[in-house]
């Protein structure tokens, strides 16, 4: 069943095209909100999220528009909101990781080594895609965390193809400085 | 190549983005040199920890957990439409109780205060009628006024 079919079918209240639809788009909705929040328990509920925004506005979608578009643009803005939202209890959050890490470090009296460098190695490169600015950091996020090329990436961001050619240059370059800069102190 | 230069285009090396040239010189530069070989290294397991956080496998609880939050959605929106729809005739209901409640005071008021003033028929019991309901001398004087007029009517 073609994209086209599929969303007639939901708009006639067909719940099995509706299952159709999350299960073909659900693993690269839930690759592009973990990408934004690398968390995969948070990626899931934003991605159950974005297929409830689907199901409440697919009869306002126009055909105009590729359906993986308008899901993953729908992708991005939840993630993003749920950073926002997140970032108001940063404080809280931090006060409880402060006692969380406490309680780690007294029950784990083996640590595997490894697996502690492949944590922190992760957590640095989270922090530097974090600290990119908004724009480099869906593009960069489409690009890698869901492959997607330069030309759907500008669709979903309704900029340019040179524009995202642009941005992802400089999310690269940022990142490279940024990797280089805890290395080097290290 | 020197290192500084390296160190500009390794991202990009590592990401399979430079030209033909470029590539062969970072490449010769690596070989030789610990450092930005270590650097290199780095950027190469960033891009495999993006890689391996990827999820390649359906989650079979997701649609059922989906469907079930849906079906609360659509559970409340019914419901939603079960109160608009029934609106009008809360409205209407208690529209006829204001008016039924306000006309059945209307009347108590009414017959009670006639049932009090019945009673009065001359100077000395309006005094006391007048005390219970604080009305003031202009009043009496004219209830006396009226009292003189009826006898010198019946005269």
């Amino acid at each position: 069943m073609d994209d086209n079919q599929l969303i007639k079918n939901i708009q006639n209240k067909d719940s099995k095209a509706f299952q159709t639809l999350v299960e073909r788009h659900q693993t690269k909705v839930i690759n592009i909100c973990n990408g934004f929040v690398h968390n995969k328990d948070d990626a899931q509920d934003i991605a159950q999220e974005v297929f409830i925004e689907i199901y409440k506005s697919i009869d306002k979608f126009r055909s105009e528009a590729k359906l993986s578009t308008w899901i993953y643009r729908i992708s991005v803005n939840k993630s993003l909101n749920f950073i926002r939202d997140n970032k108001k209890n940063k404080w809280l959050q931090s006060l409880d990781l402060l006692f969380v890490s406490d309680k780690n470090i007294n029950n784990n009296s083996f640590i595997d080594e490894d697996k502690l460098e492949e944590e922190e190695k992760t957590k640095i490169i989270h922090q530097a895609l974090n600290s990119l600015a908004e724009n480099q950091k869906i593009a960069f996020t489409l690009n890698k965390y869901e492959d997607l090329s330069y030309k759907e990436i500008s669709e979903i961001m309704k900029i340019s193809i040179s524009s995202v050619e642009s941005l992802m240059f400089r999310a690269k370059k940022n990142l490279q400085k940024k990797l280089i800069n805890y290395y080097q102190k290290k | 190549m020197k290192c500084k230069e390296v160190n500009k285009e390794l991202i990009f090396y590592t990401d399979n983005n430079l030209s033909k040239e470029k590539k062969q010189a970072i490449e010769n530069h690596l070989k030789t040199c610990a450092h930005c070989r270590n650097l290199y290294n780095v950027f190469k397991e960033s891009f495999e920890i993006i890689e391996k956080e990827k999820i390649k496998e359906l989650d079979s609880f997701f649609y059922s957990h989906l469907s079930e939050k849906i079906n609360q959605i659509e559970n409340k929106k019914e419901k939603v439409i079960w109160l608009k729809s029934k609106q009008v005739y809360f409205q209407a209901i208690a529209a006829s109780l204001i008016i039924f409640l306000s006309i059945y005071s209307g009347i108590f008021l009414g017959t009670t205060n006639l049932d009090k003033s019945a009673n009065y028929t001359n100077s000395e019991d309006y005094e006391l009628f007048a005390e219970s309901y604080n009305l003031n001398q202009n009043t009496k004087s004219t209830y006396e006024m009226s009292l003189l007029e009826i006898e010198e009517k019946n005269k």
